[in-house]
């Protein structure tokens, strides 16, 4: 029974962690990094759901992010709605956005799927520019929606959003997990690893790989709400297929079949620049070397590492 | 009594290319049918189209009396239409385990347990000491029996084996050979494509020669290879049967 519910307290307890951390009295820099790096590990954990289980990749991941972010900001610019009733058009345009971003993967497969996605990341991009009188063309939206509640609480300030942030991650990490541990996670395994075979079980390779498109398109559009809501100020140029190449670094370096992977990798990517005063052009450049290394010496990620070391040790003791 | 599987006139091409068909072909319920023939005889397309993982360019597969041409492969497979594969046998980067999970879900149990694994597991004669490792990591024959074991746990009608003992060592070809014993006892049809003819004919009912896309002929299996043509197609020579 423990053996079930200990990776469910493991998450609790990350949370509970990462809930503690204004206790530190760090500073607002601090906190407002700390709030981008739970945002990208909600949006990277999309990602890594789709690509570590089901094996799906798609480079318009940060398109999708988009959406749910241009939901928030219209909801909020055009419609007055708040940080809680425009949830579920932030959450729905992205999951529809997701599944139909999975539409061309009936027809096409593996890297000829991968340039799609991103021509149809790219097409966005270009749809946000040129629905003006919606998006704000270039120049994107910048939504200053005022105090915001939820559940009654009020969201003040920085550390109030950091909370918020940091518990709709609990609940996202939670039904992911669920999720991979679900037989439904097993049928998205076995489509990873054998499509053909899936199929001739009588797995709906299609239909499968439709919904999980949708959900990771509902986490990316989740994250894309939260991030609104956290810059207020948003514009195309945010979410080009660049920033889904940021997702896919982070969920590399954490480790794609790990569930906190993403959590690792995004707290690397903003903290490690900030922390080593590099320049985003040289931060680039090292981001590009990491990849590359953690490519060529831990595929599996900074996660699998741990997993390796003590594998080499038993094949070590087995030997002597 | 009516056919468990047919097709009429089936037939692939590819870019125009025959590699398939005509071919009227038929397996009755229980009924264990191999299928011989050259390499580049059709056979595996003759599998793929009949499965559904390629569509026909002409003909129609019936599945007792039904038309499913149309159908897709996994319905097929949920009517009772399995299959195995030359080289992708199984889910590598999954544990044994979980693969026999997913062919669990697949025919609707419940129980996932390792009490519900390890029939599909012994039914194939696969031990039990193999659950936790990564199929990926099993030895080729293990691969094969695996695979096996997947199929049969949704309890198919029928399944067709697409050279079940390619590249086996002779233990593990005699645990094949006892698996597949045991299928035609449990009433379960099977088509079998294979090259190994001394472990081949033992199992059939009848034998189906494939050459050029087409059935060449078809008969008993201790009959079929009496014929010259037959020997002519699949050996090369004429004159071996008179040697």
């Amino acid at each position: 029974m423990l053996s079930r519910i200990a990776p469910y307290l493991g998450v609790i307890a990350l949370g509970g962690f990462a809930l503690l951390l204004p206790q530190a009295q760090l500073s607002g820099q601090v906190m407002s990094l700390a709030t981008g790096a739970v945002i990208y590990s909600i949006a990277a954990a999309g990602l890594g759901f789709l690509w570590g289980q089901s094996g799906q990749l798609t480079l318009a991941h940060s398109s999708v992010f988009g959406i749910g972010a241009y939901a928030a900001a219209v909801g909020a610019k055009h419609f007055g709605l708040d940080f809680v009733t425009a949830f579920p058009w932030s959450i729905g345009l992205s999951l529809v956005a997701g599944a139909l971003i999975a539409l061309p993967s009936l027809r096409t497969s593996g890297h000829y799927f991968v340039i799609l996605t991103f021509a149809v990341g790219e097409v966005i991009t270009v749809i946000e520019m040129r629905l003006e009188s919606i998006t704000g063309g270039v120049n994107g939206i910048t939504a200053l929606p005022g105090a915001q509640t939820l559940f009654g609480l009020r969201i003040g300030g920085r550390t109030d959003y950091y909370l918020v942030v940091v518990g709709f991650a609990v609940v996202v990490f939670l039904i992911l997990l669920a999720l991979i541990r679900s037989r439904w996670g097993i049928l998205l395994r076995g489509m990873r690893e054998n499509e053909d075979l899936s199929r001739s079980l009588g797995v709906n390779v299609a239909l499968h790989r439709l919904i999980a498109f949708a959900l990771a398109g509902a986490v990316a559009g989740l994250a894309g709400h939260l991030y609104m809501y956290f810059v207020k100020s948003i514009a195309p140029e945010s979410f080009t297929s660049h920033l889904s190449i940021i997702f896919l670094l982070v969920v590399l370096l954490g480790g794609k079949t790990f569930l906190l992977g993403p959590i690792i990798g995004s707290v690397v990517y903003v903290f490690v620049p900030e922390f080593l005063g590099l320049s985003p052009v040289r931060s680039q450049i090292a981001f590009g070397v990491i990849l590359v290394i953690m490519i060529l010496l831990a595929p599996g990620g900074l996660m699998s590492l741990p997993g390796r070391a003590m594998a080499r040790l038993r094949a070590r003791k087995k030997t002597a | 009594m009516s056919a468990l599987l047919s097709t009429q006139a089936l037939s692939k091409h590819f870019d125009g290319v025959r590699a398939l068909g005509p071919v009227d072909f038929r397996v009755d319920p229980g009924e264990i049918v191999g299928i011989i023939g050259p390499n580049g005889s059709g056979k595996t397309t003759f599998f793929n189209v009949v499965t559904g993982f390629m569509r026909p360019t002409a003909g129609r597969v019936f599945w007792q009396g039904a038309d499913i041409t149309g159908v897709a492969a996994h319905r097929r497979a949920r009517l009772g239409l399995v299959r195995t594969f030359q080289e992708k046998m199984v889910f590598p980067g999954t544990s044994v385990r979980e693969n026999a999970q997913l062919a669990l879900i697949q025919r609707g149990m419940r129980d996932l347990s390792d009490a519900a694994v390890a029939p599909a597991l012994d039914y194939v004669g696969l031990p039990l000491r193999t659950l936790d490792q990564q199929a990926g990591d099993l030895s080729w024959g293990q691969c094969r029996l695996l695979g096996m074991a997947l199929g049969l746990v949704l309890k198919p009608r029928i399944v067709l084996l697409d050279e079940p003992f390619a590249g086996l060592n002779r233990i593990a070809a005699a645990l094949v050979t006892t698996m597949l014993r045991r299928l035609k006892h449990d009433g379960i049809g099977g088509v079998i494509v294979e090259h190994e003819m001394s472990l081949l004919l033992p199992l059939c009912d009848r034998v189906v020669v494939f050459a050029n896309g087409q059935i060449l002929a078809e008969g008993a299996s201790e009959e079929i290879l009496k014929r010259d043509d037959v020997r002519a197609a699949y050996f090369g020579v004429e004159t071996l049967a008179r040697d």
